[in-house]
């Protein structure tokens, strides 16, 4: 599944300890486009 | 050549269609022609093709997505594809998906012809009502053994030819694969037909008990022989004896056995007198017998005694195209005795049972199939009725991609360029294994600029 494979990747970036700029660009997109996959995929930083 | 055949060739080359129907036009079919998958199965709402011949690269909708929604909608359609020169592994696809043959281009009609006229050989077999023994009063036919595989219609063949000789029949196969059927049609189809198929499950007997039940007893032979007993072989005197499960008798009735088949004669347990007998042995096993003569497990000079003419049933697995022809069957055979209108197996119900490898082979299908009709609520079987154990071994197999960088966009164009390859660039097939729309699809490859290699047909 490439939404299920988007979002394991994506998660696993972020866990450079949740920082979005680093996580945007090692993933190689846009900051913006980081956000709207994090809220379409529901992928949120753990409670602390 | 043939009569009543209808016939639908689809390509979308019109000059291809027009030299198709101009070819074949003395004979004696009944030809539609379609200009890709979409239209055919258009026209098949309304023209009940016996044969469709389609080419493989096609817009709209390629041969082998056609391919797949006839086994899926219309089972008993032979389906034939045609394949380029260079592109073999087209070919390769579609034996796997369920097409009863292949040609390649350029076709010649000789060609053409040979196929058409092996297809309506086949037909004949399953449809004219072709008794095995019309003299029985079950009424045996061929249509008891359901498979439209092409691994079955050669079955079907040696029985034909098998069945009038007195040959001794050797049938192998795992366990489920439908053994008996064949034993049953060999017997039914043979001059012995009015006379009895005496069955005898060999591994269900004890080996004190086996000779008294193979040879039959004579009265006080051993404690508790109170009267004299016919054995099974003396039961099925002028017709056949089935000897299930072969490979698990013991060998010292593996002697009396050889005797028996060389000779036709045995004597009762506890008698002198020596019996003859003319009955026809039909053997079956899902042991490698030939390996268990090398272990010192049967007897080397039976084994060549029984494998005079050897029927191999393959596995389900083996011919996964006829899963939806059978599971269709034990539908509405217990619909019937359920009292059940249930009407059909749906699409994803259906792609659970093609994808699942049957261990357990017809028998399991049959168990899963009744179990199903059984715990459905509605007017179709979905994959809620279906075992969990099921769905759970069908599922997608997950792999592994290689990456250069952890880069989003790389990851995602390697994971569809990756999918395109595994399903030989099927678009529809390629969607529904990314869990994506096939628009989605289009949109990711022109984003990418991923293209089908040029295969230069």
């Amino acid at each position: 599944s490439l939404p299920k494979a988007e979002a394991a990747l994506i998660q696993k970036v972020l866990e450079t300890n949740w920082n979005l700029k680093r996580a945007a660009s090692r993933l190689e997109i846009a900051r913006g486009t980081l956000y709207s996959k994090m809220k379409k995929y529901n992928i949120k930083r753990p409670a602390l | 050549m043939t009569s009543n055949i209808k016939l639908l060739f689809v390509d979308d080359e019109e000059a291809v269609r027009f030299f198709f129907r101009e070819g074949l036009i003395n004979e004696a079919l009944e030809i539609e022609t379609a200009s890709d998958g979409v239209e055919a199965l258009k026209k098949l709402k309304a023209f009940p093709a016996d044969i469709v011949i389609t080419d493989v690269r096609m817009p709209n909708m390629d041969g082998l997505t056609l391919l797949e929604e006839i086994r899926m909608r219309y089972p008993d359609i032979f389906v034939v594809v045609v394949t380029a020169y260079g592109s073999i592994e087209d070919a390769v696809k579609a034996m796997k998906a369920g097409a009863y043959d292949y040609v390649l281009k350029p076709f010649d009609f000789d060609t053409i012809r040979r196929v058409i006229e092996k297809i309506t050989g086949h037909k004949r077999i399953l449809e004219k009502n072709i008794f095995l023994g019309k003299e029985h009063r079950k009424g045996y036919r061929f249509e008891n053994i359901i498979g439209q595989d092409p691994k079955m219609f050669e079955i079907f063949r040696k029985i034909m030819d098998v069945a009038n000789t007195n040959a001794t029949v050797l049938i192998t196969g795992e366990s489920g694969t439908g053994k008996e059927l064949i034993a049953e049609a060999v017997h039914f189809g043979s001059p012995r037909r009015s006379e009895p198929l005496i069955k005898v499950n060999c591994a269900a007997l004890t080996e004190t008990l086996i000779n008294s039940e193979l040879f039959g007893h004579e009265k006080g032979a051993f404690t508790g022989a109170i009267a004299q007993k016919k054995g099974h072989f003396e039961l099925a005197d002028e017709g056949s004896i089935f000897l299930d499960e072969i490979g698990d008798v013991p060998i010292p009735t593996q002697i009396s056995f050889l005797r028996v088949l060389e000779l036709g004669t045995f004597q009762r347990v506890g008698g002198t007198r020596t019996l003859k007998v003319d009955t026809r042995v039909i053997c079956a096993t899902n042991k490698d017998l030939s390996h268990a003569v090398k272990e010192k497990l049967f007897r080397e000079d039976l084994f060549y005694r029984i494998n005079v003419v050897p029927i191999h049933m393959p596995p389900l697995r083996e011919r996964k195209s006829d899963v939806p022809l059978l599971a269709n069957h034990f539908l509405r055979k217990y619909c019937t005795e359920a009292r059940k209108n249930i009407l059909r197996i749906s699409r994803a119900a259906m792609n659970i049972l093609i994808r699942y490898d049957w261990p357990g082979n017809v028998r399991e299908l049959a168990n899963i199939v009744e179990n199903a009709v059984i715990f459905c609520k509605g007017r179709e079987i979905i994959p809620a009725d279906l075992p969990e154990e099921l769905k759970e071994t069908t599922q997608k197999k997950g792999f592994t991609l290689g990456l250069s960088s952890i880069s989003l966009p790389l990851a995602e164009a390697t994971m569809i360029r990756k999918v395109l390859e595994e399903t030989n660039w099927n678009l529809k097939q390629a969607a529904r294994e990314l869990d994506i729309a096939r628009g989605t699809l289009y949109s990711k490859m022109k984003k990418y600029g991923i293209e089908k290699p040029h295969s230069g047909d």
